[in-house]
């Protein structure tokens, strides 16, 4: 299955500039900063370590399958994002990370589901109109 | 360096709900007015003023707010400071007001809340209060401080079972208080299947399950005990007050309410009590999850045990901890910058059996606890105040 909506692409603007990339693979993949003093991992990326503050950091690639920590389904939310939306927590190997999901009405959200990132739309800049693309996670097919 | 015993001289609240037509100066000063006029307090008297304030896009006056509000009661020429906490800036406010009489620094602070909310669109409203969470990822991709409540409720339910029906008991018990508080937002007669029942906001919590946005104002006015004591026949004292704010570094646990339990340690142990010692209790019930949560982390009830003081009526207005007798934010409403000092005035009318329909019978110690904000899922501050009249 695809994992980066077909209306992306290079010029496309990002909710979180930096925070994710297509990798050689064609697939997306989030992007941290590891430190490399102490290995804490943070997402998004940042110029130093806000755990011994050292800068001696480094971009990491952060793994694209996790386990779902919490979510929700807003059905009343934010301006300029269309209810209803799902989005919760999701824990990755070394990192916590807050989520949109996609595909959970297809299949209904559980905590401790296994889920995986797919680059999705996120929400339409409300300036320009354009679209602005972001991270989701989608409910993993379950292994037979 | 001794430190100041310090008592809640008295205190005043506005209506809260949609004041339609009225100024954030104009409700603002009414509840300053309200403290002052029911204490033998001057305007001059006042030394310092600390004001809980969020702003949001409702407001007109954003800035010098404290000023121009107790302009309006000639409460001026001294020190006048807003606090911004989220949803628990007017306790800050109280707090700041209560080190500065603590530390010897000033005898007499005045300490108010107030906040302007209703008016604009509901999703402005939303989308503002989003600021109050992490704001580069999680308020930029959607998330809404219902959906925090929702994200707590699923993680606890997965952890210890479902507490839906109990969720719904919290929520018709506010409701059943404030129908008593004339002073409160919303009066609703209503009963579990109308909560159950009522269209969904961010799973599993439905629109009974949470607080409204109101506009409202309290203030409190605190004093070194000597001089409360002369001031009023019955000052309220102040037996602790902390705050603290989350981790943040660290993986967060959902189902738990691990701030709560820090900042309730410290408190219990400056009061020298323990929970078993409470006889009225205020807390942040922005939504019912947030209660039952909060049951546990002030250590009202054992982990996962939050809902048998629901089915047991332990935190019913005739219980043995009533929780929430004001309504709580469910029913008396939820102007951010105000709900701190709201609470602590429930507390001290309670304490001084001056509660009307809704007192508890005959009160010593009370507790407020206020939160406000979160990031990564994490609350950006909690408090708790005791209060007593020993
Ligand atoms: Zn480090």
């Amino acid at each position: 299955m695809r994992q980066v909506h077909p209306d992306y692409n290079e010029s496309s603007g990002l909710v979180v500039d930096g925070s994710i990339r297509i990798a050689a693979d064609d697939n997306p993949v989030l992007i941290g900063t590891e430190c490399s003093e102490c290995e804490y991992v943070v997402f998004p990326s940042r110029p130093f370590c806000r755990n011994c503050l050292s800068d001696n950091v480094s971009d990491v690639e952060l793994a694209r399958t996790g386990q779902l920590e919490t979510y929700t389904v807003a059905h009343t939310g934010q301006e300029g994002i269309e209810p209803p939306y799902a989005f919760g927590f999701v824990n990755l190997e070394n990192v916590q990370i807050y989520s949109r999901f996609t595909e959970w009405k297809e299949r209904s959200l559980e905590v401790g589901d296994q889920v995986e990132l797919v680059l999705e739309k996120i929400k339409t800049d409300t300036e320009t109109g354009e679209p602005l693309f972001g991270h989701m996670f989608r409910p993993m097919e379950e292994e037979q | 360096m001794t430190e100041n015993e310090v008592a809640v001289v008295n205190v005043g609240q506005s209506d809260f709900g949609e004041l339609e037509g009225q100024r954030v100066t104009e409700f603002g000063s009414r509840a300053v007015r309200e403290a002052l006029l029911s204490s033998s307090v001057e305007p001059d008297d006042i030394e310092e003023a600390y004001i809980g304030n969020v702003a949001t896009t409702a407001q007109d006056q954003t800035s010098v707010i404290g000023q121009a509000i107790l302009r309006e009661v000639g409460v001026t020429g001294i020190p006048i400071i807003r606090v911004e906490n989220a949803c628990a800036s007017s306790t800050c406010a109280f707090q700041e007001a209560y080190k500065r009489v603590q530390s010897g620094e000033s005898d007499i602070v005045l300490a108010m809340g107030v906040e302007k909310m209703t008016g604009v669109p509901t999703e402005v409203a939303l989308k503002d209060m989003a600021g109050a969470a992490d704001a580069e990822v999680e308020g930029a991709m959607g998330m809404t401080f219902m959906g925090l409540y929702g994200m707590r409720a699923n993680a606890y339910m997965n952890q210890f079972g479902n507490v839906r029906e109990e969720l719904a008991d919290i929520a018709v018990k506010n409701h059943d208080n404030g129908l008593k508080n004339p002073r409160a937002h919303l009066q609703l007669n209503v009963d579990r299947d109308d909560i159950l029942e009522s269209r969904p906001i961010s799973d599993p919590i439905r629109l009974l399950d949470a607080c409204p946005m109101s506009d409202g104002a309290a203030a409190a006015v605190i004093a070194r005990t000597e001089i409360a004591e002369e001031l009023v026949e019955e000052p309220i004292y102040v037996d602790a007050a902390e705050m603290l704010s989350g981790n943040y570094l660290e993986e967060v646990e959902f189902w738990r309410e691990e701030l709560d339990e820090r900042v309730a340690q410290k408190a219990y142990s400056e009061a020298g009590i323990g929970p078993d010692d409470l006889d009225v209790v205020e807390v942040h019930d922005a939504a019912t999850i947030g209660e039952l949560m909060h049951y546990e982390g002030l250590g009202l009830a054992d982990q996962g045990e939050g809902a048998s003081l629901v089915r047991s009526g332990d935190v019913m207005l005739d219980g043995r901890t009533p929780v929430n007798p004001s309504g709580g934010l469910k029913s008396r409403g939820h102007p951010v910058g105000a709900t701190g000092v709201a609470q602590i005035c429930e507390l001290v009318w309670q304490l001084r059996g001056e509660a009307g329909a809704r007192q508890v019978e005959n009160p010593s110690i009370g507790l407020a606890q206020n939160s406000g904000g979160a990031l990564v899922g994490e609350g950006g501050v909690s408090t708790v105040t005791i209060l007593s009249n020993r």
